[in-house]
């Protein structure tokens, strides 16, 4: 019998993926900064760096410090803009054939809005993904993040705003992930991807301040992966939208291991600094356990931890 | 850009923390310019993790008869053992393999009528001036000087002055102790310079400097009041090298003609448009001009 290769497709809602591998925000810049590494259209999908309406500078160097099995980072929101995006970056992404989701981020319900209107009628754009864990600066400077209310009221309104498909991305600093992504699922999201960095921060003994200019920043990396598939597990459990896991996954096992937990598809960061090719390495790899395993089709191996 | 799991071909201890490593990589070799700098990748396993930035020192392409006798091309880096990713690079011997990506940045920008360059370093900064001072002596005019001034704390900071020497190039070497050269910093040897009878005001010497940041800014200060055009090459921590990440960074001033003149930068949004330039990409040789410095 001929050899029929997997089925490797996988659905978000109503955006199809021919494969689950994504790029994490942040890590890929624009996509184009890879090309000479990864053909952008081999992927699932790339999701580009933050995107705010106004364009932003970020914090102060050192923005980054290596930590052992990860990094720190405290870029911070820095971006060219919505419409330097629209103008500089997104034909370069249309025309390399990939599935382009923008990440987004705003300090305010209406930023948040306006920019989706916005991308809304940009074509060329498949999907949203929705930061929230930025400042909500008329609240006093509290993430909407961290708070069922508030991310319920920022999706909520980002959902009226667009019919692009939404996913909505967790931060990880909270007591209880579950309590947000059920909230964020009843404001409309199609999809929840998760985890974003883990606060964290690091010292210079010799000189005794912090190695981050900003005194912390976010942990990303092998170090935070065990944290990130047990809330990928934890709330694929209480949610019918589809997860998207994210955090340290640097080859296909770990991504597998995400798939297993309940997550439709992954996302790639850090692992991309380390391996520029680690998005195709990880594809090939996820392939051939599935033609090992005898697996026709990946979407039958989503959720099937066995307990 | 490549990625390339290299060879080293040799790995020599200048002394006990400078080493010179030699790798195979012909597709890198062969389009490298001076300035630009490769990414390292120093274990297969995840720690260290991230990726390593080293400059490159020497580039050596075999001729159409070595590589049919299969005598490869390779690249050269000169690095001082300072922390966890260089210590695991010392151990590497020959016939080892490591994964590097390269080559990056922009490098130092070449006038083919240079008549004299200055090349200042600092302690490691020779890495990239080697490579330069060869291109420069190898391509371009005929009639050409190049001097290069180099500072250290101590004679054994003090690296590669018979190979800049080999191929022509007048050395003056300056360090903290005394214990070579004159005693002072490689400021010292460029006032010493612009004051002697070997600069002629209006000649026009290229400047270029590669060293400690602290070291950039004070020759950069020198030169700025000479009028005298001079490129710097600058380190920052990088994550990814190519441009993607944003982490490493210096703020820039606005281009000349983006600003009309006398405008004060004060809003955010104005700064913004001053922008922080990335290391990796828009880097690491920059003009000393484009700086501004803490
Ligand atoms: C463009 C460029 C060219 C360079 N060329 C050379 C060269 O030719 N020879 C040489 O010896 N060194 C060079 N350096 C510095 C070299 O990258 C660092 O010494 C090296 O990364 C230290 O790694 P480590 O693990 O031994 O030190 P650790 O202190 O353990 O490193 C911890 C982290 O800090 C980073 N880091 C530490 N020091 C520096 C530094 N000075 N610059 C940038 N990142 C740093 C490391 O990359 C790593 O991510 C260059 C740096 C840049 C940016
Ligand atoms: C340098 C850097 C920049 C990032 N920028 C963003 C961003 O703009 N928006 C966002 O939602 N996440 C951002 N992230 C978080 C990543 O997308 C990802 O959630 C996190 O790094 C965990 O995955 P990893 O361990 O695979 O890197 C950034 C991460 C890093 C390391
Ligand atoms: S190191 Fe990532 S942008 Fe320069």
């Amino acid at each position: 019998m001929a050899f029929v290769p997997p089925d490797l497709s996988v659905n978000i809602s109503s955006l199809t993926l021919k494969n689950p591998i994504m790029t994490a925000s942040g890590t890929f810049g624009y996509g184009q900064e890879y090309a000479s590494f990864v053909d952008l259209d081999k992927l699932g999908a790339i999701i580009v760096k933050g995107i705010s309406l106004e364009p932003r500078s970020g914090n102060p160097y050192p923005r980054i410090a290596e930590t052992t099995g990860g990094m720190l980072n405290s870029v911070g929101l820095e971006n060219i803009g919505a419409d330097r995006f629209i103008s500089e970056k997104l034909p370069y992404l249309v025309d390399s054939g990939a599935c382009v989701i923008v990440n987004l981020i705003g300090n305010t319900v209406e930023e948040y809005c306006e920019l989706a209107q916005k991308l809304d009628k940009t074509s060329g754009i498949k999907g949203l993904e929705l930061n929230i864990s930025c400042p909500n600066v008329k609240e006093g400077g509290i993430f909407f993040g961290i708070e069922a209310t508030s991310a319920f009221q920022v999706v909520g309104s980002t959902r009226r705003s667009t019919k692009l498909p939404l996913i909505v991305k967790l931060s990880p600093n909270v007591t209880d992930i579950t309590v947000i992504a059920r909230s964020v699922q009843e404001a409309g999201a199609d999809a929840i991807s998760l985890i974003n960095t883990i606060t964290g921060m690091a010292i210079d003994i010799e000189t005794r301040t912090p190695k981050l200019a900003n005194i912390t920043g976010g942990l990303s990396g092998p170090a935070i992966k065990p944290i990130a598939l047990r809330m990928v597990w934890e709330v694929s459990r209480v949610v019918e939208i589809p997860v998207i896991g994210v955090g340290g996954i640097m080859n296909a096992e770990d991504a597998l291991e995400f798939i297993i937990a309940g997550a439709s598809a992954i996302q790639v960061g850090t692992a991309n600094f380390v391996n520029p090719k680690a998005t195709i390495d990880i594809l090939l790899g996820i392939e051939k356990y599935l033609t090992d395993k005898n697996i026709n089709d990946i979407k039958t191996l989503i959720g099937t931890l066995k307990i | 850009m490549y990625q390339v799991l290299s060879k080293v071909l040799f790995n020599n201890e200048l002394s006990p923390v400078y080493y010179r490593m030699s790798l195979n990589c012909p597709e890198i070799a062969s389009e490298a310019y001076p300035g630009q700098f490769l990414m390292a990748r120093v274990s297969k396993q995840l720690d260290p993790l991230l990726r390593r930035p080293f400059a490159i020192h020497s580039v050596k392409n075999a001729t159409a008869k070595e590589i049919k006798m299969d005598t490869s091309s390779c690249v050269e880096i000169l690095y001082k053992v300072v922390g966890k990713g260089t210590k695991v690079m010392s151990l590497m011997r020959e016939g080892d393999e490591m994964d590097i990506i390269g080559p990056i940045g922009n490098g130092y920008r070449l006038d083919r009528n240079i008549q004299t360059a200055i090349l200042i370093g600092g302690g490691i900064g020779v890495a990239s001036l080697f490579y330069l001072a060869e291109t420069i002596i190898t391509k371009g005019s005929k009639a050409k000087k190049v001097v290069f001034l180099l500072g250290g704390k101590t004679k054994d900071d003090i690296l590669c002055i018979e190979d800049f020497k080999r191929i022509g190039v007048e050395v003056r070497v300056a360090t903290e102790d005394g214990s070579l050269g004159c005693k002072g910093v490689v400021t010292d040897l460029l006032s010493d310079y612009f004051g002697s009878g070997d600069y002629t005001p209006g000649s026009s010497p290229y400047c270029f400097a590669c060293g400690p940041e602290d070291m950039l800014k004070e020759v950069s200060k020198v030169i700025v009041e000479k009028e005298l055009p001079c490129q710097i090459s600058l380190e920052s921590k990088m994550a990814c090298g190519v441009g993607a990440c944003m982490v490493c960074g210096v703020e820039t001033k606005p281009q000349l003609g983006d600003l009309r003149k006398g405008t004060v930068l004060k809003s955010a949004k104005q700064k913004d448009e001053m922008g922080y330039k990335r290391v990796c990409k828009d880097g690491p040789v920059f003009d000393c001009n484009e700086i501004i410095w803490e």
